[in-house]
């Protein structure tokens, strides 16, 4: 079946739009920028309401949200929340944040949903506990990817 | 037949797509894109019960095609839709 590409600012605003509501909403995933945790144009990731009325909890450093920035909507993973703009990084990006204020900040992943394989809950203390060593590292990042996607995803992205 | 609960029409970009809808879920990681013919076969179907007959007979009363042209149309139409899960008996 054919790929159907949808402009992204106008999807979004309707992603945004039904978290509002406080609707939970499934989006496929694009990019390298979170990787190893998650694959673009493989994942899914369901997202939970963090803006409107629909809001159901505040952030915490980990989550990983849907924000906008810069005029983008990104999906990365909090560093720091307590500031008035939150600090926020993607975890295949070696350098680099964004800081967008609250109401930038739309929704929450819930869950990681990959192919043919059970959703999986990125805030487990196991997988916390990796992502807090691989911050760890970041350093070293820009290598470790390097050899990540030659060792444990070849030909991908190129 | 009839088409299953927690599947709607939205348009997006112009564009006629369904996507599964639970009652506090939408799932845009899969989108199903209708052409026009298809989204006025999908408004008729969503109205109750239906039958490829019944369909057929719509889409000659809108658009000017031939009887077996539209059954067969019709016919492929509705086995894709049962293919992806979208109608029930």
């Amino acid at each position: 079946m054919e790929k159907l590409i949808i402009n992204n600012d106008i999807l979004f605003s309707k992603v945004v739009e039904l978290l509002r509501e406080g609707k939970t909403v499934t989006i496929p995933v694009k990019g390298v920028s979170m990787l190893p945790f998650i694959k673009g144009e493989r994942d899914s990731v369901e997202l939970e309401s963090l803006c409107g009325a629909g809001a159901g909890r505040s952030v915490s450093r980990g989550d990983i949200v849907l924000f906008r920035y810069a005029g983008r909507y990104i999906l990365h993973r909090v560093l720091d929340p307590s500031g008035e703009k939150i600090v926020i990084r993607g975890d295949g990006v070696p350098e680099g944040c964004e800081y967008p204020s609250r109401e930038e900040v739309f929704g929450r992943v819930k869950r990681i949903i990959k192919k043919g394989e059970r959703p999986v809950d990125p805030y487990t203390g196991g997988r916390m506990a990796v992502w807090r060593i691989w911050e760890l590292m970041r350093p070293l990042r820009r290598y470790m990817l390097a050899l990540y996607r030659r060792l444990v995803w070849p030909g991908f992205c190129r | 037949m009839k088409i299953k609960k927690g599947f709607v029409l939205r348009t997006i970009c112009g564009q006629n797509v369904i996507s599964g809808e639970g009652l506090d879920q939408v799932n845009f990681s899969k989108l199903i894109s209708l052409n026009d013919t298809a989204t006025f076969l999908w408004k008729a179907a969503q109205e109750g019960d239906f039958t490829e007959e019944a369909l057929v007979s719509r889409l000659l009363d809108e658009y000017e095609v031939e009887k077996e042209v539209a059954e067969k149309d019709i016919h492929a139409m509705i086995s894709q839709w049962r293919e992806l899960g979208l109608v029930e008996d």
